[in-house]
């Protein structure tokens, strides 16, 4: 595939058989990890000149996805909180940190475990489900994190099962130039519902590419929320792949404002009638940093709803990547599919990259999409300028309103009020809310 | 739609109405492709060594090259070596020397394709460069031209009369290294239209190039160049046909238009090559690189294209937008139908300051057809205040078509304002209704509604040619839906 793939395997080899031999797993999970690696393989290392990694720089990130993390302990003051009882899982350089974590009374056969816990007893449930669905497979980082996971969450809904209380999972890197790969597997059974926010944050240099698997069936709802906010010299890759049955309904919510190169790429399936999808995602970036969302939408089955909003904010250098796909199968008719992607450019420097696609295949849809990128519109703050408000706060709300859109759609009150403290923090202002 | 009786008689005796072959005596070089054949297109057309020497150089680039693989279409592997490069009709002494003196045979060609050669050249007021597979015929209303000191002729006319020109333009826009097939064609175009508008000069007519392949198993690479000077005005029409064969056929074309400053050039296509039949057998293959210079401050220039033939299309025409204020504007209709598979769209790259441009696609897709629009608009850190505002529509007709949209935005200079908007939607129920209900039977209604959704295009070509255009849909989407 790329002539730097067989001269990377060696190391890859070397490391991948250590990993193997301090395993003590079932069987079907090495079989899983073997087939992930020789994708690995297959795949190799993306370089630049591959349409899908034309925008995403990984020179600096070859030798840090070798190193195995270590252990390390960390203060439970670093955590972030939703503030409001929560089930919490933390993981710590990719392993259950069962101190830090909690998880609370929960319906008869519902199930919030660390990987490592659960498997022994549950591998009945696990085994066919994991790693099954159809997504991301010519994603070198969803094979990798495949291959080298160690531990992660799994949750497990059964039939009418609802949680009130959020699924808190964070995903904490000590540093130190080293790879962590956690893992979440999530199902939900029939009707069942659940709201989980996954928080990706660390210290110093590290790489984290967690990997969430998210099933749903018939009628099932999850609030599914990914906070990147990850240290400034991180580089955050992280895959999820949905499968939705008839009639569910995911909203996922993207924020992220962390790391050097923070990458998403995400697969939702559709493959039930009715299913809805919302994508949420919200960018902020500052200095070198580049923001990159690869996205695909696949209906499947007729009368599905899908909508992607992305917007980002950028300042300094720094550059946002869109790649959002609807693909719309040739029987699956009535599908109505929005897609929008909108960009502010604070500065001289900030670029953006869009690249919103359509492929349809059905003739009786409704498909749109549109993308806009630009500085702040003048008659606006010529409007703020004309009532007395200095130019930099002007600015400073109007950038506020433009991002908050997005907020707006996180329905989980204490995370939506967080987040919008960052936004204000990152635009030097206080909280405008009631003003 | 008066006479759409008529039209369906028209349409039931033969789909494809330019799908005759001409007999004629054709002198045509072997198939295959080494630098011989180079060579002796070469000879042929009495070329100077340096054209040679840049031939040779872009055929070794091409040798090193890969067929691009990204275009979401769908084709066996091209032999290039089963390909003659070279044909051309026989002629008799040493070629005409004026329009009486064209072979009546590839006269009456032309008057089948309704072709305004001659005589007709004055009723319909165009001035006619007729491409037959690959040399240039004759053409018309050279002598007025002249008095106003614009230059229309064939490509390697103007090689012999004019190689500073031609020098100093050929391959400026689209150098010979740009893709696969822009470097085939730098090695072994045969021949083409050459304009040339002198400072301040409007040019008063029209001025169009008519394409025809006619031979089998040959390729067609003709080369355009087109320079609007200092405050000049062209508008050029281009248009194609093709007989219907069983074996497909290439058509890799180069267009390249310079404008400098206060210039505008308006090329229009309707390209109707044959689109093979309705199992997707033979029809052409069109890959073709057109691109546009905005080199110099307030120029515009503007592309408008009709897409309804070719088995394949594969053609972005593109504008650079260098100088300051300058203007690119790209229309499209793209038709698929049968098995046909269209990858179309267009390149804004924004330079200079306060450039505009604007793109308006529209897709149609109906049986088996795939229509893409992929294009690009990219603004560069020097481009302030740039604006570019896109739109894609597709309409798609029956259950088996695909219609996709793959636009690139990159944007890096924060005064810019770019926006895309794309649509995909059907003939709706309501509509055809609502034309029923007023006595319009369904075939018209589809009509009417597939006119109105191309008007914006439409209104942009000259107006033969929108009628023509118009027409060409009509026929082609007939019995698509009902």
């Amino acid at each position: 595939m790329t002539a730097i793939a067989p001269l990377l395997s060696d190391p890859y080899h070397q490391s991948f058989a250590a990993f193997m031999a301090e395993r003590r797993e079932p069987e079907f999970i090495s079989r899983l990890r073997q087939a992930a690696f020789a994708r690995f393989e297959t795949l190799g290392w993306p370089t630049r000149r591959q349409e899908a990694w034309r925008f995403t720089d990984l020179s600096d990130l070859q030798a840090l996805t070798l190193q195995r993390p270590s252990t390390a302990l960390i203060d439970a003051a670093a955590l972030p909180s939703l503030e409001i009882p929560t089930h919490r899982l933390v993981f710590v350089n990719g392993r259950l940190a069962p101190g830090l974590s909690q998880v609370r009374e929960l319906p008869e056969r519902a199930m919030i475990a660390g990987f490592s816990q659960a498997l022994p007893d549950h591998s009945a449930l696990i085994e066919p489900v994991l790693d099954s669905l159809p997504g991301l497979q010519s994603h070198p980082f969803a094979a990798l994190n495949t291959a080298f996971w160690e531990d992660g969450a799994l949750i497990y809904l059964p039939r009418n099962a609802v949680i009130e209380e959020p699924i808190h999972l964070v995903f904490y890197a000590t540093g130190g130039d080293m790879a962590v790969y956690p893992r979440l597997f999530l199902m939900l059974e029939q009707e069942a519902q659940a709201t989980v926010v996954v928080e990706c944050r660390g210290q110093g240099s590290y790489c984290n590419a967690p990997l969430a698997e998210l099933q749903l069936s018939h009628g099932a709802t999850l609030h599914y929320h990914q906070v990147q906010e990850e240290s400034p010299q991180a580089f955050h890759l992280s895959g999820i792949r949905v499968r939705q049955s008839r009639a569910s309904q995911t909203q996922l919510h993207l924020f992220s404002s962390g790391g050097q190169l923070a990458r998403t790429d995400l697969e939702v399936l559709l493959d039930g009638e009715q299913a809805e999808c919302l994508v949420n995602g919200l960018t902020l970036g500052q200095e070198n940093q580049t923001g990159d969302y690869h996205l695909r939408i696949e209906h499947a089955q007729p009368h599905g709803t899908s909508e992607q909003v992305f917007k980002s904010v950028l300042e300094g250098k720094s550059r946002s990547v869109f790649d959002g796909m609807i693909h719309v199968r040739k029987h699956a008719q009535k599908t109505d599919a929005r897609q929008t992607n909108r960009n502010l450019l604070l500065s001289r420097h900030a670029q953006a990259h869009a690249n919103p696609r359509l492929e349809i295949l059905a003739d009786d849809v409704k498909c749109g999409h549109g993308s806009s990128t630009g500085f702040l519109d003048p008659d606006a703050e010529f409007y703020l300028r004309a009532r007395g408000i200095p130019l930099a706060q002007a600015r400073a709300l109007l950038v506020h309103a433009f991002a908050k859109d997005s907020l707006t759609r996180i329905a989980l009150t204490p995370l939506r009020e967080r987040l919008d403290r960052v936004l204000a923090t990152r635009l030097a202002l206080d909280s405008l809310e009631g003003n | 739609m008066t006479d759409s009786a008529q039209t369906l008689e028209r349409l039931a005796a033969s789909d494809y109405q330019y799908g005759f072959v001409t007999d004629i005596e054709q002198e045509t070089v072997a198939p295959g492709l080494n630098e011989d054949v180079i060579r002796l297109i070469s000879a042929k057309k009495q070329e100077p060594e340096w054209l040679l020497e840049w031939r040779l150089t872009a055929f070794r680039h091409w040798l090193t090259q890969q067929q691009p693989q990204w275009a979401r279409v769908d084709y066996p592997p091209i032999d290039y070596q089963a390909i003659s490069y070279y044909a051309a009709p026989k002629q008799k002494g040493d070629g005409p020397k004026s329009l009486d003196e064209i072979d009546p045979e590839l006269r009456r060609t032309y008057e089948k394709l309704g072709i305004p050669l001659a005589e007709q050249a004055i009723l319909a007021g165009i001035a006619v460069d007729a491409v037959f597979d690959s040399v240039s015929v004759a053409t018309s209303y050279k002598g007025k031209l002249a008095e106003l000191g614009i230059v229309f002729c064939s490509f390697s006319e103007a090689v012999r009369e004019y190689p500073e020109l031609v020098r100093q333009y050929l391959g400026s826009v689209v150098p010979y290294r740009d893709n696969y097939y822009a470097t085939l064609n730098s090695a072994v175009f045969s021949d083409g239209s050459f304009v040339y508008i002198p400072p301040g000069v409007r040019c008063p007519m029209e001025l169009s190039t008519y394409f025809r392949i006619n031979a089998s198993n040959t390729g067609q690479f003709e080369r355009t160049l087109i320079i609007a000077d200092e405050g000049a005005y062209v508008s050029y029409l281009e248009g194609c046909t093709a007989p219907q064969r069983d074996e497909n056929q290439l058509h890799a074309a180069v267009v390249e238009l310079v404008t400098l400053d206060n210039a505008m050039i308006k090329y229009s296509t309707v390209q109707n090559w044959y689109p093979g039949d309705a199992e997707g057998r033979g029809g052409i293959y069109n890959f073709v690189t057109k691109r546009g210079l905005c080199k110099g401050r307030d120029s515009k220039i503007s592309w408008t294209q009709v897409e309804t033939g070719s088995a394949i299309t594969w053609k972005y025409p593109s504008c650079i937008l260098r100088g300051e204020n300058s203007v690119g504007e790209f229309y499209s209709v793209a038709i698929t139908r049968d098995y046909q598979q269209a990858d179309t769209g267009t390149k804004m790259i924004h330079i200079g300051k306060n450039t505009r441009s604007t793109i308006v696609s529209k897709g149609i897709s109906a049986g088996h057809g795939q229509n893409a629009y992929r294009g690009l608009v990219k603004i560069m850190p020097m481009a302030e205040n740039a604006r570019n505002h896109s739109q894609c529509d597709s309409l798609l007709m029956g259950d088996q078509c695909g219609a996709h949209t793959f636009p690139y935005i990159e944007v890096q200079n924060p005064t810019a304002q770019v926006a895309h908007e794309a649509s995909t939607s059907k003939i709706s129920e309501d509509q055809l209704f609502y034309c029923r209900q007023r006595g319009i039977s369904t075939e018209d209604a589809v009509s009417l509604i597939v006119n109105g959704f191309c008007k914006e295009v439409f209104k942009e070509l000259p107006m033969e040619f929108a009628v023509e255009a118009q027409k060409l849909i009509e026929l082609k989407l007939e019995g698509s839906v009902g």
